[in-house]
């Protein structure tokens, strides 16, 4: 690729190390303050803390409830994510590998959903959790990030499946395996790596969403954690401290999926799941 | 029949797709010719939602947060593709340690836009936020401003915002990119003497054109989407006076209601949807096509 | 095994009665200072033997209407809810849909004033237990104006006086709270009941002025005017920020409703403050008091548990409750006879203003410019903001409202 010589080699230094701190000043700054007091966020905001305040996170954690919070986003997120995954995969494979009349419109139908602002569909899918009485309720969520994770998951996978290999495939029809079988027996697992970019992309997406629940939710006990933070940043306007707090608390679970399968996942991205 | 037996792993996908995604838009449509407030009995009339929208009483509101969209588009593919490709080309020189900096870059694209909006919100507090609190301290008082409190700077803040969460998705999407041109044409150039400058513009940028395009398109579409951000930094009103209210503030305005909502209904809200859904179907449309070109191609 | 069986059937016995008897009644708000008050309401309730718990939940105050009333026609509404006033858009739209039961009969209005009830009532049928009264005007910090001599101001000009003593001593004279919309027409709504004044909005109501009136016009400009003494960059704070300058005593005054007090003092309990109503233009007009009915609980017409509810609306309705309201939450409580807890100033003061020089006239929220759309409220929202933005004149905004209004008001539609 680009060779650079010595002098440019310094120049895209200093460029990419002002753009990781731009990245993460903020960040950093977000944490630093979460364990100060608010008196000290005001007065000294770019000292370190005088003392490192844990108590803001415990209170944090009490007064917002998030406990509750992260039990229904884990729950929604895992549920949607695993539904996502079986529902798209399968369906890529019919997709890749069979030949069927009106195969052409039914891919071209489903990619659409690509080309859609979903959230714009939000009128008809609240009445059609309301009449099925799915309002409140986080199974309702649940049907909605399938349904929506489904266009961009199919094709991802759509490009998968067609770069592997047949051979193996071919050998295990020949010993009498069905489309199933071979799709859930010797696909998916060759599939891991493909499978785990899908999924981290839902992941941000489905663990970050704040519309659906705005809409669908109502209740306190069904809050999701963008949700409980919106109110918990409605409730303590004027509590720094906890707030920065609460911030960190909701950004952590990502951090750490994200580090582990940070890699991976731009591996994914990088060697062009996205064209 | 037999020979159809894979066709039931195709139906959960193709099932929940049409019921949630598909049919919603449609039924959008035929909503939009009723006045009707969410509940009770349905009444036709006709294009008179459309009338009061695009040239009645909502018709001001509409434009200007059309307007705001537009504005959002245009700014935000700016502010994503010159960057963006800046850095893919600094990164795609593969120097040792640069690694991590991915990292670096794409996260945060995993923090909650709320989150986010929320977070800036705070740093960008005009006396205690922490921006402003820099620009005193190195001396640039001059930019120490209410940058969320005034209708010039607001709107051009939530896009800066906006852009800081989304660049590392696109750094990483051209890098990919740029990876993918064939060595041995860069090597050739080289050797014919051309300099990393002219490499870069003459032989890989050429090469990008296609990915630019295709996620350009998606960047307007998306545009559409756009609301958890200026929710959460300047509510549902798209304050102040109204200079960040995009569609998608609007449209959760007419359709729910809640303070500051001159206009109340499901039928008119329909009726939102379906002109963006207008606007946007011929992006769509051409996306798809190309996309399923390069699909058939073989990738 | 038959042994381990009749324990369990045991243990089922024993528990059943608990878990029949103990009902949960829902309630949802929009106010957050509320939470303490609730427990201890189920505490009082649970002392008198009824099995009765309380699930309060709190939306932000600028979502809770549209939440409420989507949530309603999901039919996954709470068993109460906190209602607005009437005349009002808000209000109206769950009377409208059916939402709300008239308590009449069912729940003891006796210790609530006509007006208070008159709020919330249409053609004699109540729709729900007011819970209390706000009053709103200026609060001032009173170290400051000892420090620069300053008294409480009789008229408008010596109230821009004061302001500019302040200034010239580097002290910021008033907080506002650009950002948030509804308090900027909150603000004008206070204003405007000593100037133009009481009488004149009187005169309005009825189609006998006009907004376009100089009056009117002539207080859009001198509020106007008054922003060179707000604090730097208040299009941008928010009234959590008010909260913090002024209980840290970073400025003199706020234009605030009575119910700020709470979080001033949590945040700085030594701070000294008082309340004083807009002072008029012109000498002859009377100072007065913006108040309003701040809400009702309201029982939810398809509540499965009308009977549980029943009984926490009717505790609502008591003296003991609203000493309990009253002492919670720091505000005025809508239950007649109440004494201010002595400890609480500002509500002694407060309490004693709302009695003496209320507006009779207003056209914010509790008034008929309220019951359509849009509402004056809907336009100060954002031209109130434009206005201070120096994005539209004060003649224009005030053509805006008479113009807005006109679609819909009876009396200016002729």
């Amino acid at each position: 690729m680009l060779k650079f010589n010595g002098f440019q080699k310094v120049l895209a230094w200093i460029f990419l190390l002002l753009l990781a701190f731009a990245n993460l000043y903020p960040i950093g700054i977000m944490m630093l303050s979460s364990f100060k007091s608010t008196k000290e966020i005001f007065l000294e905001p770019f000292n370190l803390p005088s003392v490192w305040r844990w108590q803001n996170y415990v209170s944090a954690w009490q007064r917002a409830d998030f406990a509750t919070y992260f039990k229904n986003s884990v729950l929604v997120t895992a549920l949607s994510i695993v539904s996502i995954i079986i529902v798209s995969s399968m369906a890529a494979y019919v997709i890749a590998r069979f030949d069927f009349k009106f195969k052409r419109g039914v891919y071209l139908y489903m990619l659409a959903g690509l080309a859609l602002p979903t959230r714009l569909a939000i009128i008809p899918i609240f009445l059609i959790m309301r009449n099925l009485h799915l309002l409140d309720k986080l199974s309702g969520l649940v049907i909605v990030y399938t349904a929506s994770g489904i266009a961009f998951s199919v094709f991802l996978l759509v490009n998968f499946f067609k770069n592997l290999p047949r051979d193996i495939e071919d050998s295990a029809k020949i010993d009498g395996a069905g489309p199933f079988r071979i799709y859930w027996q010797i696909d998916l697992p060759l599939l891991k790596p493909a499978l785990v970019t899908v999924a981290m992309f839902n992941f941000i997406d489905v663990w970050n969403d704040f519309f659906f629940p705005l809409i669908l939710l109502s209740s306190k006990a069904k809050k999701t954690v963008p949700l409980g933070l919106q109110a918990f940043f409605g409730e303590y306007t004027v509590e720094w401290d906890v707030l920065f707090a609460a911030l960190n608390i909701s950004v952590l679970p990502i951090l750490i999926v994200f580090l582990i399968l940070s890699k991976q996942f731009i591996a994914g991205l990088t060697e062009g799941a996205l064209k | 029949m037999r020979k159809y037996s894979f066709l039931w792993m195709l139906l959960p996908a193709f099932i929940l797709y049409s019921v949630f995604i598909a049919y919603p838009f449609f039924s959008s449509l035929g909503l939009s010719f009723y006045d009707w407030p969410g509940i009770g009995p349905k009444k036709f009339i006709g294009l008179a939602n459309y009338k009061n929208i695009l040239s009645g009483f909502m018709s001001s509101e509409f434009y200007n947060a059309l307007w705001h969209n537009v504005v959002f588009f245009i700014w935000s593919l700016i502010l994503s593709v010159v960057p963006g490709l800046f850095f893919a080309f600094l990164l795609a020189a593969n120097m040792k340690g640069t690694g991590w900096l991915k990292v670096v870059f794409f996260f945060p694209n995993t923090l909650a836009i709320v989150v986010v909006g929320f977070l800036w919100g705070l740093l960008l507090n005009p006396q205690w936020g922490l921006i402003n609190q820099l620009f005193r301290v190195v001396g640039l008082d001059f930019l120490a401003k209410p940058w969320l409190g005034d209708t010039k700077t607001a709107l051009p803040t939530i896009i800066f915002v906006t852009a800081w969460r989304g660049l590392g998705f696109y750094i990483l999407i051209y890098l990919a990119a740029i990876l993918g041109v064939d060595r041995e044409m860069i090597e050739a150039a080289r050797i014919d003497g051309a300099s990393e400058l002219q490499i870069a513009s003459r032989i890989i940028l050429p090469h990008l054109y296609s990915i630019i395009a295709t996620t350009s398109m998606l960047k307007f579409i998306w545009t559409f989407n756009i609301f958890d951000i200026v929710y959460a930094m300047e509510g549902t009103q798209g304050g102040p006076a109204g200079s960040t209210d995009v569609l998608g503030t609007l449209f959760y305005r007419i359709a729910f209601g809640g303070l500051g909502a001159s206009q109340v209904g499901m039928g008119l809200g329909a009726t939102v949807v379906t002109l963006i859904f207008l606007i946007v179907l011929p992006v769509s449309i051409f996306y798809v096509f190309i996309v399923e070109k390069r699909v058939e191609k073989g990738e | 095994m038959a042994k381990k069986l009749s324990i369990v059937l045991l243990l089922i016995a024993m528990l059943s009665p608990m878990y029949a008897q103990q009902k949960t009644v829902s309630i949802w708000g929009w106010r957050a200072q509320d939470v303490d008050v609730w427990k201890g309401v189920e505490a009082a309730l649970k002392a008198k033997g009824e099995q009765i718990s309380i699930r309060y939940e709190v939306f932000p105050p600028t979502e809770y209407d549209s939440k409420l009333l989507v949530s309603l026609q999901g039919g996954v509404g709470p068993d109460i809810m906190y209602t607005r006033r009437l005349p009002g858009a808000r209000t109206q739209a769950l009377l409208d849909n059916g939402y709300l039961t008239a308590i009449n009969g069912l729940v003891d209005l006796s210790n609530f004033d006509d007006v208070s009830l008159s709020f919330i009532s249409t053609d004699n049928k109540v729709w729900g237990v007011p819970f209390a009264n706000q009053i709103i005007g200026i609060f001032y910090n009173k170290a400051i104006f000892d420090k620069y001599k300053l008294k409480e101001p009789q008229t408008w000009d010596e109230m821009v006086q004061i302001a500019e003593t302040l200034k010239k001593n580097g002290v910021t004279p008033f907080f506002v709270t650009g950002k948030e919309a509804w308090i900027l027409a909150m603000q004008n709504a206070m204003v405007g009941v000593s100037y133009p004044g009481d009488e004149w909005i009187g005169k309005l109501t009825v189609g006998k002025a006009k907004f376009t009136d100089p009056e009117y016009v002539n207080m859009l400009k001198d509020l106007n005017a008054l922003k060179k003494y707000y604090q730097k960059d208040f299009m941008a704070n928010t009234s959590a920020e008010q909260d913090v300058a002024f209980a840290m005593e970073q400025a003199a005054m706020v234009f605030y409703g009575v119910w700020g007090n709470t979080n001033w003092l949590k945040m700085n309990p030594d701070l000294k403050f008082d309340y004083f109503p807009i002072p008029p233009k012109d000498k002859n007009v009377p100072a007065r008091a913006y108040t309003y009915m701040d809400g009702a609980y309201g029982l939810n017409n398809t509540s499965k548990n009308k009977e549980a509810a029943l009984k926490v609306l009717n505790y609502t309705g008591t003296k003991t409750y609203g000493e309990l309201f009253s002492s919670t939450t720091g505000e005025i409580t809508a239950i007649k006879g109440v004494t201010m807890p002595a400890s609480k100033p500002i509500l002694v003061k407060c309490y004693e203003k709302m009695t003496t020089i209320a507006a009779k006239n207003r056209y914010w929220v509790g008034s008929p410019f309220d019951a359509g759309t849009p509402s004056v409220y809907n336009i100060l929202e954002k031209d109130m903001q434009s206005m201070y933005l120096d994005q539209m004149t004060p003649e224009a905004l005030a053509k805006r409202l008479q113009d807005g209004i006109s679609t819909w008001y009876p009396a200016f539609k002729k």
